[in-house]
């Protein structure tokens, strides 16, 4: 994964998605899982990991978050909700807060204190 | 039909056909060994199978569906089910089954959700972290239709209990990350087989 690419113009989609990478890279306590070709979105060259963005039929960009959750740093729900509030801000700030749907969290492995976890070994 | 149905079908069916075409591929070659009529020759082999016999059994019924009437229109009833069937054994066999999640929670906002190997994996790295427990494993059952489901952790457990504040610790955890993650823990619990330790 490189650096977020804000000069090169994007699609809704992709945009939606950059924001969510930046939201899920600041938040305490969790990560993105490796793409492993299919949690991704393409941008470009890059890959967005960890991030699924999809356009619903209504137009909407629902997103899907597929993360590596530290346990037990925070508890998931408000941790989750964080992060939804998070990147509907920022969507609201860049202009897309109509356009984005619903995000969906999905932890797909729990980093235990003084353990890798199985996606982070 | 469900896709695992389906999935369940296409594995027994494909095993079955291996199986057939092994015993089958064993008998050709044994029998190809000699060649005229000797005992192991693919001759002996035809009238073994009463292959002849077969002709002239199928062959006046294979004549019959050439021809307009009641065994043709069975035979297309018979073709057409056999279309659905292989097509129903192809979605088994390259279908993709979606993975059961656990949901953890779902609301209006959408779903937070745990892969099931990810939270048995989390639940039994915390379980066994006490001294006493030798080993630990866990499985998930998610719930069908609500959030949560049961994990059940079987613990290889030694005699004695560790006292210490991180076992104590690693236990605690145990029981809020099953709070957590909306499971109800039950715990099954067996000594080593060889005696193991004791604290």
């Amino acid at each position: 994964m490189t650096a977020v690419d804000h000069i090169r113009p994007a699609s809704t989609r992709v945009a939606i998605a950059r924001l969510a990478e930046e939201v899920v890279g600041r938040t305490v306590g969790v990560s993105a899982t490796r793409g492993r070709g299919r949690w991704l979105t393409a941008d470009g060259e890059r890959t967005i990991d960890g991030v699924v963005v999809g356009q619903t039929a209504a137009g909407a960009t629902d997103v899907d978050l597929h993360l590596i959750a530290e346990w037990p740093a925070r508890p998931l729900p408000p941790l989750a909700d964080q992060l939804r509030w998070e990147l509907r801000a920022d969507a609201a700030s860049a202009g897309l807060g109509d356009h984005l749907g619903e995000i969906e969290v999905s932890v797909h492995d729990f980093k235990l204190p003084g353990e890798g976890g199985e996606e982070g070994s | 039909m469900s896709v695992f149905t389906l999935k369940l079908l296409s594995r027994l069916l494909g095993f079955a056909l291996l199986l057939i075409v092994a015993v089958g591929g064993i008998a050709v070659a044994i029998f190809c060994l000699r060649g005229g009529d000797a005992t192991l020759s693919l001759t002996n082999l035809a009238s073994l199978l009463s292959l002849d016999e077969l002709r002239d059994t199928v062959g006046p019924w294979l004549e019959s569906l050439e021809a307009d009437g009641p065994v043709a229109a069975l035979a297309a009833l018979c073709g057409l089910a056999a279309v659905v069937l292989g097509i129903g054994l192809l979605v088994g066999a390259l279908v993709p089954r979606r993975e059961r999640l656990l949901v953890i929670q779902r609301d209006e906002h959408g779903d937070i959700t745990a892969r099931r190997r990810a939270a048995a994996s989390a639940l039994a790295g915390l379980a066994e972290r006490p001294r006493e427990i030798l080993g630990a494993k866990a499985k998930v059952r998610p719930n069908r239709r609500r959030a949560g489901g049961r994990a059940r952790i079987k613990l290889v457990r030694a005699a004695g209990t560790d006292e210490r504040p991180a076992a104590e610790e690693s236990r605690r955890q145990l029981g809020e990350l099953g709070k957590e993650m909306s499971l109800k823990l039950q715990s099954v619990t067996r000594k080593p087989r060889h005696g193991g330790r004791a604290l």
